[in-house]
């Protein structure tokens, strides 16, 4: 099959374009962000020094049991911001923006959620399901517009290829992080009691007793939250109805498609555009066993898919 | 208001990929090791004697080294053999110049904020030293 030399992907992280209307939005809502962070650390501000002020009162009496608590409380908070941006990312609104796109090709690669060991024990570094295809080169521009990193398959060139990847929306993986959330929060409570019950054993006599206190409070207050966030998940995933997203399903390596969907830069992913969420598929056939999958390239796909339901 | 709040802190976001791995695990470093000798000096406010202080900075290096791997690994995209003996050597300066320089000014009740300021300012140098050393073996 001939591949076209006059054209080549332009894989990796690149440069961010610049685009003047772009820029000058991103200015204008830069000073209004500017400004609400001002207030924000200004109100942070205020509230650390009335909690200074407390603790100062509290100190004398508390022995150590008031720092124990508050370091396994800030601890256990962070964690459940992370469980709930993630929560937000895959089951809330998602990234902002987007525009909706169609591309056609080949699927290359099927990545189901809780595929990995690391997805069921933390759930806060679950991804929901996506495939990855190998798009025409006809759909080039959209991989690439805007984009500060594009994937693309590990051949050479000319026979290299630019990748999209296509994310669904996973019930399965919402399930779980709703019940990371309800767990995470039940831990945090969990762990400022620990760490509080931890903190007055190990008593406040010197300095340094009151940094073991301390410590070992923000790393009750980590546990709980970690171990609440994964009971939690299991809990939700085990009881949740996961809506099985029929036409995901039937996918499989192979399959000519095209799909269509809300593209928007994730920069998660280095800036790379990818369809977040999926939202119509159309199979168009199966590429011929005689076309090497080692990995596929626009070269052959470029001419199997000549017409696709983008175009019509 | 939440959605002004969220791109505030995706601003912030922006602006530490402008420290680089070195500055953000400085800066982690700093702000840990600050807030715990913060709380620890609202309870205990004695002073520390020398021997103390060096295992304070023991101690919290311990702590600080486990965070920055933990959060680098599991949540960044790095492997722990790849960055354990660069972060532990960032860990060590900030923590416990952090430690010494909070206990001569006697300015613990903004450790965690001067932490900060040695974390990025340790983070920014020995990314410097890196690249330069880099540099001088790519002959440039």
């Amino acid at each position: 099959m001939a591949c076209n030399e006059g054209i080549r992907p332009k894989c990796g992280v690149v440069s961010p374009p610049a685009i003047e209307e772009e820029k000058k939005f991103d200015q204008v809502n830069a000073i209004g962000n500017v400004l609400v962070i001002a207030i924000v650390a200004f109100v942070i501000i205020i509230l650390v020094l009335s909690i200074i002020t407390f603790l100062v009162q509290a100190a004398i009496t508390t022995a150590g049991v008031a720092t124990g608590v508050i370091a396994a409380a800030v601890a256990a908070i962070v964690i459940l911001i992370i469980v709930t941006n993630k929560f937000n990312e895959i089951c809330g609104s998602g990234p902002k923006g987007g525009t909706t796109e169609c591309v056609a090709g080949v699927v290359s690669n099927i990545k189901n959620s809780f595929s990995e060991l690391s997805e069921d024990v933390f759930p806060f570094t679950i991804n929901p399901s996506r495939i990855d295809v190998v798009v025409k080169s006809d759909y080039w521009s959209i991989v690439e517009r805007n984009a500060t990193n594009v994937y693309c398959t590990n051949d050479d060139w000319p026979r290299k290829s630019e990748i999209m990847r296509c994310y669904f929306k996973d019930a399965e993986a919402c399930n779980a992080l709703t019940g990371a959330v309800v767990g995470t929060m039940t831990g945090l409570v969990a762990g400022m009691a620990a760490a509080g019950v931890a903190a007055a054993a190990i008593g406040c006599a010197t300095f340094f007793f009151c940094l073991i206190g301390i410590i070992v409070g923000a790393i009750l207050g980590i546990l709980a939250a970690v171990l609440g966030a994964f009971v939690g998940g299991q809990v939700g995933k085990a009881t949740g109805t996961a809506e099985v997203d029929e036409i995901r399903s039937q996918i499989v390596i192979g399959d000519l498609i095209t799909v269509q969907g809300n593209m928007l830069r994730r920069e998660a992913e280095g800036g790379a555009n990818v369809l977040w969420y999926v939202n119509l598929v159309s199979e168009l056939g199966v590429v011929p066993a005689s076309i090497s999958n080692n990995p596929f390239s626009y070269c052959e796909i470029d001419e199997i898919l000549s017409m696709d339901a983008c175009t019509l | 208001m939440l959605s002004r709040i969220m791109d505030g802190f995706a601003i912030i976001g922006r602006f530490t990929k402008y420290f680089g791995l070195c500055g953000n695990a400085g800066i982690l470093s700093g702000i840990i090791s600050g807030f715990i000798l913060m709380l620890a000096s609202l309870e205990n406010n004695t002073s520390i004697s020398d021997k103390e202080l060096f295992y304070i900075g023991f101690i919290l290096t311990i702590f600080c080294y486990s965070i920055v791997l933990i959060v680098f690994s599991g949540l960044g995209s790095y492997t722990i053999k790849s960055i354990a003996l660069p972060s532990f050597i960032n860990s060590v300066l900030v923590v416990f110049t952090t430690v010494y320089i909070t206990n001569y000014f006697d300015c613990f009740c903004y450790a965690w904020l001067l932490g900060a300021i040695i974390g990025l300012l340790i983070g920014l140098i020995l990314c410097r030293i890196n690249s330069f050393n880099k540099n001088i073996k790519n002959g440039l």
